[in-house]
């Protein structure tokens, strides 16, 4: 552990030395001539590599900015479409399980109330007959 | 460091002109960064074009105190598009064009005999170069290539500048080697 920690700072003060040296403050070693020829190589590749720039289109930010911008409305009018469907449905006493009951109970209530003796429902088709 | 700053503001402010003008200043670099990693020139415009784009989205969120320049920013934005790229897309590359990324420049050349010492000493390079780990190739092509100083190149890869001269010096050693070994070179 403490070896790798030694060697770790060994090899930053390296790096550090060998940046000066790049820059020209202290002299290179021969070693060090090396990497500095690779490193000034490295540098000449800046004029050697072609440049092909495309020609810059930022219509496609628009074009591609309309389809979230359209979606965003879209999706909220679904939802509360949705939400509008389900409170209806949830109200009509047809699908709501609460008011089939209560509908049921309300008819049968009305039926004995229309519904009459068959004695005075023959009386009332008399007097109809004679009128 | 003045003009940069008002091209940046005016950017900021949706100035189509002035966002044409950082594109022209900092196309060409960041060009050739994507390109050094993806050694596909059709790729590299594509990209180079998503770079920008996200720019376009993005610029008014710059900050130059947090990023840096705007060159280290769109160099950041370019890494990470050329990462996304690789994430999301499977290899297009040929196995010609992997082998040799300068080939189809190469074949523009009027004459292959026409070829420098220079060209070849910088095929031989490309392709030692290729042999590094991603992280040292990075470092030497924004330092070397670009001119960046590790400072600048540390807020690209988030890494401190001391981290950025250790990597350094491990790539060259390595690129020395690997040119020795593989090239024999040295």
């Amino acid at each position: 552990m403490l070896k790798l920690f030694i060697q770790k700072i060994k090899e930053k003060k390296e790096a550090e030395i060998f940046e000066e040296k790049l820059l020209g403050k202290i002299p290179a070693s021969e070693g060090d001539k090396v990497l500095i020829d690779l490193a000034q190589k490295l540098s000449s590749f800046k004029e050697k590599t072609p440049v092909v720039l495309p020609t810059l289109n930022l219509e496609i930010e628009e074009k591609t900015s309309i389809l979230p911008s359209l979606l965003k409305p879209v999706l909220i009018g679904a939802f509360s479409l949705t939400i509008l469907f389900f409170l209806l449905f949830a109200s009509t006493p047809k699908f709501s399980g609460l008011n089939q009951k209560a509908i049921a109970k309300e008819k049968e209530m009305i039926e004995k109330q229309i519904s009459l003796p068959k004695k005075t429902e023959r009386k009332v088709e008399v007097i109809l007959k004679n009128l | 460091m003045l003009e940069e700053e008002k091209l940046i503001k005016k950017a900021k402010q949706g100035d189509l002109f002035a966002f044409e003008e950082i594109y022209k200043k900092y196309g060409p670099k960041v060009f050739r960064f994507i390109y050094w990693k993806t050694s596909d020139i059709e790729i590299t415009k594509d990209l180079v074009q998503e770079v920008f784009l996200k720019a376009f989205k993005k610029i008014k969120k710059f900050k130059i105190n947090k990023e840096g320049s705007i060159s280290s920013w769109l160099l950041k934005i370019a890494r990470n598009t050329v990462i996304d790229f690789y994430r999301t897309s499977k290899p297009v590359t040929s196995l010609e064009s992997l082998e040799d990324p300068m080939i189809q420049f190469a074949s523009s050349d009027p004459s292959p005999f026409e070829k420098t010492s220079q060209n070849l000493e910088k095929e031989v390079l490309e392709k030692a170069l290729k042999k590094l780990p991603e992280i040292q190739r990075e470092v030497l092509i924004l330092r070397f290539i670009e001119g960046l100083s590790s400072k600048e190149v540390g807020k690209i890869l988030k890494k401190s500048d001391g981290a950025i001269r250790i990597i350094q010096y491990r790539a060259l050693k390595k690129l020395k080697k690997i040119l020795e070994e593989d090239f024999n070179y040295y």
